[in-house]
């Protein structure tokens, strides 16, 4: 990606290690990665530490790259506070599930590897536009919350077919049905891979319709995640959630 | 050789239908939508299937309700029961092999691997 490797410089940390602001920082490495603390450059990277910001925490410093566009919410100076407060009511970590299940739905019932196509974005409130067709899934649980899946009604015939192995040309039962379930694939492996926390899933809902709008609830913010097939087009998955 | 497939998912039936009907051709497939219409069709056909494939999460009457029901009827009692879901979170599938699962397939799957569980089923 060319931009700069994100670092922790937290000579102090053992020192400060029970205060809140050390928490803070704590939760920055978990969103590195959340195993082992590394950057995972590929799916937390993008959203994080991109673009250059730095804060200073009880004097250790932590240097944090992130990327402003893609948080818009966070644009200006952000601070430490603000930042608790975003990883607190959406875990960034709870995305990567979704992302790689994506990838498997996709890779096992449709033989097609999608990529991802430019930076995560969060969305804290108002309208959304999502391509033709949509479809979501409500979660429910040990979080609350809702998964969706977007694109074009081309690219969803394309994906479809694949995954029927039956060629769907226009609108019919077999796309709408097919795109729900392979929402529904999707979110129940995302579902599996969240350690420790169970996770119910609705039945998903498709809709198909030209210039939709989606409505975020301000306090549910919704990480949209911009992904491509090879030759298909784009689509985006698009994730809201918190732990109750 | 009868199968009875119940899964909301008409798009799935299909894809289903056609990895069984490669593996055996000559196999009868039923189909159901939830759980209701299966016990319904199992009724109908004397409970008299081979296997039958099940998702869980459908309306009306869920997969791990309609397991429960197949299980707690002597007719139907003994009849192997693949789970074929997107619900992969490791207490719902203790909790269906609890109920009496005879075998549960992940989705996203690849046909190989419903093939294999169907004749684990049947080898039985």
């Amino acid at each position: 990606m060319g931009q700069e490797q994100p670092s922790i410089n937290c000579a102090r940390q053992n020192s400060v290690r029970k205060s809140c602001k050390c928490r803070i920082m704590q939760q920055v490495l978990k969103i590195l990665h959340p195993r082992t603390g590394k950057a995972d450059r590929q799916f937390f990277y993008p959203l994080i530490f991109t673009g250059g910001r730095y804060f200073y925490l009880n004097k250790g410093l932590i240097k944090l790259n992130y990327q402003a566009k893609a948080e818009q919410c966070m644009m200006g100076a952000i601070s430490t506070r603000n930042f608790q407060a975003k990883v607190r009511s959406m875990k960034i970590e709870h995305i990567n599930p979704f992302i790689e299940a994506t990838v498997t739905t996709f890779k096992s019932m449709c033989a097609v590897e999608p990529l991802r196509d430019g930076k995560l974005e969060l969305k804290e409130a108002g309208f959304i536009t999502t391509y033709d067709l949509l479809g979501v899934i409500g979660l429910s649980g040990g979080v609350k919350g809702a998964v969706l899946m977007t694109m074009s009604l081309e690219t969803g015939c394309k994906a479809v077919s694949a995954f029927l192995m039956d060629e769907v040309k226009e609108p019919n039962t077999d796309l709408m049905d097919g795109f729900g379930e392979l929402l529904n694939i999707i979110a129940g492996a995302a579902a599996a891979k969240m350690d420790g926390m169970r996770v119910d899933l609705a039945l998903p809902t498709v809709v198909l319709g030209a210039n939709q709008q989606m409505h975020a609830k301000q306090g549910n913010p919704w990480v949209i995640v911009p992904m491509k097939f090879p030759d298909w087009g784009k689509f985006n998955i698009e994730v809201s959630m918190e732990e109750v | 050789m009868k199968i009875l497939l119940i899964d909301d998912s008409s798009t799935m039936r299909k894809i289903q239908k056609r990895v069984i009907s490669e593996l055996h051709p000559d196999a009868i497939v039923l189909e159901a939508g939830n759980g209701k219409e299966a016990l319904d069709v199992l009724k109908a056909n004397n409970n008299d299937f081979t296997f039958i494939l099940c998702d869980i999460n459908m309306p009306e009457m869920n997969g791990m309700e309609t397991l429960k029901a197949i299980r707690s009827q002597p007719e139907t009692a003994k009849l192997p029961v693949i789970m074929c879901t997107s619900v992969a979170e490791k207490g719902q599938v203790m909790e269906a092999i609890k109920a009496g699962a005879t075998n549960y397939l992940v989705k996203p799957f690849q046909p190989a691997d419903l093939q294999s569980k169907i004749s684990a089923v049947l080898n039985k």
